[in-house]
């Protein structure tokens, strides 16, 4: 009993400022899916009864048994406004029916990679909060991530049903709790929002950003729904209404006056609107049904013209509530209301979305069809993940055309991320084989799409590895790659438990890799296959799936391992000398360490090795420092040629030096990669090329030469340079009763973590803390923290920064061993190599 | 690490390793290099022109021994005797080219060897005779009773491996089979006619094995190739399982000698239960799997590496095992198939150095004898891999399945599998990109097509647009040319395109340079050259 038809929906997918596309976003737990089913099942996918119960949107067998997201995942719904609904609508339309492109999203911060794949293609967000536990650590994040993309939020305050069954709150305090959820999501979005861009997006209830209810019992309204309801009764106008029935209004019943300070908090006549016309009839409902007052309750029912049928007559308790509830106040009415109304249309949000996705100039073809989301114009599609399919090994690729119309067999420009305009790498022109809808566990073949709608594809899989532009454009730049709020620090080795399987294990990670927006697989030089994730969760789950889905073969997999940085913790004591293989050639080079700073500058992108010269120079020069000559003169940046590290040339004078800088810059890269005491990617250092002595003859400082002696120089700089190793730590956020404090710091102390905040969340027996953990001490923390906390403490890590453990790698100590440790775990002698294997004597 | 020391220790140690071993006197010589048997065999083949090949550790012995074999062999005035060292490929190899220089009729090759086979010239091998306590082994082997035991051993100690073999069949090991080497003893004719060198054609003069047990006088393919008398199996050594239903994976190895690249050879080729070495001048037995599995996972990364490059370098590391030009062959036209670029190279003595001077090459192919082609590339940072490793990069569907192959038949028998396969899936998807587990991301593959005439003249009929920077090269598709213009420095000539090089002077005629050895040149008639 699907209430609309593939046609429908194609017919709307025309009518652009009519479609809005959405994501739920909110911390794990707060009811995301849940109450995305009730939205389905206004769309009728799922029947009514069950709402709350199957959570449509959890199509993995995990995700049922686990009850958390795992995926985001997406589905179309068809809704259709009445007149009267129509009229708050500020922007243009075309007629009343609405096409709602939804993605639930996973709560879970290891996940957070998904939302932030869903949040690009969509233009709006409905963030859900819990009104016990209120605004939480990844309500914040999840929030800060939408504004940073330009998306709208509106607010859901979710299992109002808690507070009053659970703790019984009073009207006057439930009210409280609202406000403060209000408060918070407004502190968040002042800090992150950007005004220029999109105007005012603080939510108030009373505008009807704000909806109440529970997604569990499938019921929910915003103060709009009651404000008509009192407008027709009253005879008043609903806006006006709508105002009254939030912040300090109070109405006097007996003189039937409204005032803007209570005058007797006790009289039962004289209360807050919003206590008065919202909360009141819903605790009457809840009072009379579960107190077994039914003929009330029923009574109640006729007064509020809600139509029950004989034999929902017959439930008693919870049942009939629910029953009760959801046909007073369906949530899905409400929601999609206030999606309809608030949220932007592709329309509008691309206008001032354009400069934020497209990588381009704002003047070219792709741009302009891009803000006008033109259906005619250049397509231009984010392809944001890619979906398993039920054929092994292929995925539908998951994107938004943003410009043009997308159609089966159309040809197409595939551009990856690497791709350069003009240049021929990653790029594939191919056709697309088919176009599809998807809906949640469905997916329904669709001809075309225009701009503006989220769609399916088959058959380019093969040419993205996780996401990427498709365009027709030949002089179309790629749009922006999206960034992730999460990294992937926790590592794991996997091995086949028979070495026949181990074709299946490649195929699988490559499968594992396109499935995930985050993991990371990869081999280390000693031939281990390096599965790489966020967290402990996100490890899990990605093994599991890489076992039984992608390679379907028995695995081995090592206990999780973190990725250090090696750095440099002074200036080289001497300058450092080494000589070329024929002994011809001499570099002369210091290593210093740089700015943290500065570090996180290169690593957030803020400086690149693109940066215009003088912008470098300007910025290094003002903001950390550096002598303008040096900062012209970064030969240039590692590893990868974009890393944290530069090599800088400060000689003066030096014969033949412009031809040497390409093999430098190799073993540059080489070393940076790969440094001396650990063969761990380097962080943080400056290398100085002091001065360089070469043979007059090209043949005799050639790559062969220069290569490995620019690398052995590094190496000998930076052992001159008290080399040290750093670590990575995470922000851990727990919320915990006050009793279950003392386990927390207790598990904390024991893995090196240290708390440096501790806040009482206001009007709640709740304490929020947030403390710094070592990525290597946090394996089984979680289960840890449950055990000695009676299951109360829930932590949520995330990656916060690297730290240098105290000591240096040449010197005894934690440091030393750590370094041992290491070159062990990576087959290499236990012992760092001795300086003079680097350093040459003149 | 020998590309990062660089003082000179290296070539050091070289020498010391040398110089320890003290020279024998003359009896032991006649003994250890088996001078009467030697010239026994000399005599009856008749040859004239002999080269003796030592490599670089036993050259203290080999005036001694060319003396004493000149002095059995005065008899015959006209025969005469050379000695050649310093090879250019491994010592292991017997130097065809160096012998071929003297016109040599046939190559005495002393010491440890891969036992490739030549193609061109005869050649017969002497082992040496290093000593073994076959006491102390025994005594150390009791881990094996009631095992199968396979024994394997170092050239060197072939001399008393039946007597090993008979010891531990003694001592209660259940089943103790000992590998023989084919050509151990006897004078190995490459046969001139049949450049597939299929026959191995054997002359056994008399008492090679001194033993009476001789449980292994079939030669059998340990493959489980047909009974096959001429086949090999990898490192020169047969065998033949006491059961015929038995294969190489119910055994345990037990391979007698130190830790050499035919240790590694054997370790990486034969999948047997478990491998253990002793090691006769240590007096040590130690069981060797972690180090194989080490071993064989570094080389699953290079393949890795190898999958990634589209400019691919064949290097030639050898010139004398037979069948090595069918080896390059067969890469070229696989990696033409693939549609990769590629250069031949002849190196000499392989170092990092001097493949480092070709930056635009991704990964190199070594061809060389069995136990030099597994380079630890660790010390440079392009993969270099062995053909069989290449054959697996090049091929798209093919994983590596944990066989190992070293041997250039085996080799080609396999390339000759891997054909139909490549050329099925030529056509539909060659461009699609695969996924690369080195970094994690796909790979596109680049083009290179060898420029053949045709393709040559539909690219020059074409119109490209010229820029400045003279890119004509670009759309011949050529490597090189795509590698120079990623350079900052592309030579004197480009810079002045550039705008930061005004002060450069104009191209000036070309003058009289330097002259002499790199250490001190002698600057030309004129000095202006420094400015260059």
């Amino acid at each position: 009993m699907v209430n609309f038809t593939v046609d429908q929906i194609r017919g709307l997918m025309d009518k652009v400022t009519n479609i809005r596309n959405m994501s739920v976003i909110a911390h794990v737990d707060h009811g995301k899916s849940t109450l995305t089913d009730s939205l389905v099942a206004k769309a009728g996918i799922i029947s009514s009864a069950r709402a709350g119960e199957t959570r449509f949107t959890d199509t993995r067998q995990d995700e049922q048994d686990r009850c958390i997201t795992i995926k985001s995942t997406a589905i179309s719904m068809y809704f259709e406004l009445d007149e009267e609904q129509m009229e708050d609508i500020a922007d243009k339309t075309a007629g009343n029916g609405f096409l709602i492109n939804l993605i639930d999203s996973p709560g879970h911060v290891d996940f957070s990679s998904e939302v932030t794949a869903a949040l690009r293609v969509t233009d709006g967000a409905l963030v859900v909060v819990d009104t016990i536990s209120g605004v939480s650590v990844q309500t914040e994040t999840v929030l800060r991530q939408a504004l940073t993309e330009l998306i709208k939020p509106v607010v859901m305050i979710n299992k109002v049903d808690r507070a009053l069954l659970e703790l019984q709150l009073p009207k006057e305090d439930l009210y409280q709790t609202f406000c403060r959820v209000v408060e918070n999501v407004n502190v968040s979005i002042a800090t992150y929002q950007d005004e220029n861009a999109m105007g005012n997006l603080m939510v108030s209830p009373e505008l009807g950003t704000v909806a109440f209810g529970s997604g569990l019992h499938a019921w929910g309204f915003t103060l709009r729904q009651f404000a008509v309801r009192y407008a027709k009764k009253f005879g008043v106008d609903r806006n006006k209404m709508m105002k009254k029935l939030w912040g300090e209004n109070f109405f006097n019943a007996k003189t039937k006056k409204w005032s803007s300070k209570s005058s007797d908090p006790m009289a039962t006549y004289n209360d807050r609107g919003f206590n008065m016309f919202c909360l009141d009839p819903i605790y009457k409902i809840f009072d009379a049904t579960m107190n077994g007052r039914k003929n009330d309750a029923l009574e109640l029912v006729d007064k509020l013209s809600v139509v029950l049928t004989t034999e929902e007559r017959e439930l008693a308790d919870k049942p009939l509530l629910k029953v009760i509830m959801r046909k007073f106040l369906p949530a899905a009415e409400a929601l999609m209301e206030m999606i309809c109304i608030h949220l932007p249309s592709p329309v509008k949000a691309q206008n001032y979305r354009c400069g934020g996705l497209y990588e381009g100039p704002m003047d070219d073809e792709c741009a302009t069809g891009i803000r006008k989301c033109d259906p005619n114009g250049p397509l231009m599609l984010y392809v944001s993940k890619m979906v398993p399919t039920s054929d092994k090994g292929r995925f539908y690729a998951f994107g938004r055309v943003f410009s043009g119309t997308v159609a089966s067999g159309q040809k197409v420009r595939i551009q990856g991320p690497n791709y350069v305009p003009g240049k021929k790498e990653d790029l594939h022109v191919k056709s697309i084989q088919r176009t599809i809808l998807m809906m949640g566990r469905y997916i329904e073949p669709i001809e075309n799409c225009p701009a503006g709608n989220i769609i399916g594809l088959v058959g380019v899989d093969q040419y993205l590895l996780k996401s990427g532009t498709l365009t027709t454009s030949e002089t179309a730049h790629t749009m922006k790659v999206m960034e992730f709020s999460v990294s992937p620090v926790v590592q794991v080795a996997v091995d086949v438990k028979n070495h026949q399987d181990l074709p299946k294990l490649v195929e699988g990670l490559k499968r594992l890799s396109k499935s995930d927006p985050c993991v990371v697989c990869s081999t280390s030089d000693s031939g281990e296959h390096i599965v790489a994730g966020a967290g402990e969760l996100h490890l899990e789950i990605c093994l599991k799936d890489l076992e039984e889905d992608h390679a379907q073969v028995p695995l081995k997999t090592s206990d999780p391992v973190v990725g250090y940085r090696e750095t440099i913790q002074a200036e080289s004591s001497m300058i450092a000398l080494s000589k070329s293989a024929n002994k011809h050639n001499r570099i002369h080079m210091i290593a210093m360490p740089i700015d943290e700073e500065l570090t996180k500058f290169v690593e957030d992108k803020k400086i690149t090795p693109r940066t215009d010269a003088k912008e470098m120079g300007r910025i290094l020069s003002a903001d950390f420092g550096w002598d303008v000559n040096d900062a012209r003169k970064i030969w240039c940046f590692g590893p990868n040629t974009d890393g944290p590290n530069f090599l800088v040339d400060t000689t003066k004078g030096v014969q033949y030096l412009n031809e040497i800088k390409d093999h430098c810059v190799a073993g540059f890269q080489w070393a940076s990669g790969e440094g001396p005491c650990t063969e761990e990617p380097m962080r943080g250092c400056r290398f100085n090329i002091t001065d360089v002595t070469l043979h007059a003859d090209s043949i005799h400082r050639g790559a062969s030469q220069i290569n490995g002696t620019l690398r052995r120089v590094v190496y000998a700089s930076a052992m001159l340079a008290r080399p040290g190793i750093q670590e990575p730590i995470y922000l851990v956020e727990i919320q915990c009763p006050e009793n279950a404090m003392g386990g927390i710091y207790g598990v904390l102390n024991r893995r090196r973590g240290h708390v440096f905040s501790e806040e009482q969340r206001p009007g709640t027996p709740l304490y929020n803390i947030k403390a710094y953990l070592p990525v290597s001490e946090s394996f089984g923390f979680t289960a840890d923290l449950r055990s000695n906390t009676g299951g109360q403490a829930f932590p949520q890590s995330v990656f916060d920064h690297w730290q240098i453990m105290s000591g240096a790698c040449n010197e005894p100590g934690k440091v030393f061993d750590t370094v041992r440790a290491l070159r062990t775990r990576k087959g290499l002698n236990p012992d760092i190599p001795p300086l003079d294997r680097y350093l040459d004597k003149l | 690490m020998a590309a990062l020391d660089n003082d000179g220790s290296s070539a050091m140690q070289r020498e010391v390793a040398g110089s320890t071993r003290r020279s024998l006197s003359p009896a032991q010589i006649s003994t250890v290099y088996q001078i009467a048997q030697t010239a026994e065999m000399l005599r009856s083949g008749g040859y004239k022109q002999i080269a003796l090949q030592f490599p670089d550790e036993l050259l203290v012995d080999s005036t001694g021994v060319s003396q004493l074999l000149q002095a059995e062999l005065s008899a015959d005035t006209q025969r005469r005797v050379f000695i050649l060292a310093d090879t250019s490929f491994g010592s292991c190899c017997v130097d065809e080219v160096a012998a071929e220089h003297y016109s040599a009729d046939i190559v005495v090759h002393y010491g440890r060897t891969c036992l490739s086979l030549t193609s061109r010239v005869p050649v017969f091998y002497v082992f040496g005779r290093d000593p073994v306590d076959v006491d102390d082994l025994v005594g150390r082997c009791t881990a094996f009773v009631g095992r199968r035991v396979l024994v394997m051993f170092d050239v060197m100690y072939e001399h008393c491996a039946e007597e090993i073999g008979c010891c531990l069949r003694a001592s209660g090991v259940r089943d103790v089979v000992v590998s023989s080497i084919a050509v151990s003893g006897r004078l190995y004719r490459p046969a001139a006619e049949d450049c597939q060198g299929k026959k191995l054609t054997c002359e056994k003069p008399s008492g090679c094995c001194g033993s009476g047990c001789n449980s292994t006088t079939r030669a059998d393919n340990i493959a489980g190739h047909s009974a096959n008398d001429e086949d090999q199996i990898s490192a020169g050594r047969s065998w033949t399982p006491s059961d015929d239903t038995l294969t190489i994976g119910d055994y345990v190895i037990l391979y007698i000698g130190g830790e050499s690249h035919t240790l590694t050879n054997i370790m990486m080729t034969q999948r047997s239960q478990s491998i253990f070495s002793y090691d006769p001048s240590q007096r040590l037995l130690s069981e060797q799997t972690a180090l194989g599995n080490r071993h064989l996972s570094r080389r699953y990364v290079a393949v890795q590496k190898a999958r990634d490059a589209d400019v691919i370098g064949i290097v030639v590391g050898t010139l004398a095992a037979t069948r090595y030009i069918h080896v390059v062959e067969q890469l070229k036209q696989m990696v033409r198939r693939a549609h990769k670029k590629l250069y031949l190279f002849v190196v000499g003595k392989l170092s990092m150095n001097k493949l480092a001077n070709f930056a635009e090459i991704e990964a190199f192919v070594l061809v060389a004898c069995p136990e030099n082609s597994l380079v630890d590339s660790k010390e440079f940072d392009r993969p270099v891999v062995t053909p069989y490793e290449m054959m697996l990069a090049l091929s798209r569907s093919r994983e590596w399945s944990g066989n190992y192959i070293t041997d250039f038949r085996e080799f080609l028998d396999a390339a000759e599998k891997f054909r139909p396969e490549g050329v099925l899936e030529e056509e539909d998807d060659s461009d699609v990109p695969h996924f690369s587990l080195v970094t994690g991301t796909l790979k596109q593959r680049r083009k290179y097509d060898a420029p053949k005439g045709a393709s040559l003249r539909d690219g020059s009929g074409a119109l490209a647009v010229r820029n400045d920077k003279t890119e004509v090269a670009k759309y011949l598709g050529s490597a090189a040319a795509e590698h120079l213009l990623t350079r900052q420095f592309q030579g004197l000539g480009h810079d002045q395109n550039n705008d930061e090089d005004v002060g450069v002077a104009e191209p000036a005629l070309a003058v009289e340079g330097r002259s002499g050895i790199a250490r001190g040149y002698v600057t030309g008639s004129s000095s202006s050259d420094q400015k260059i």
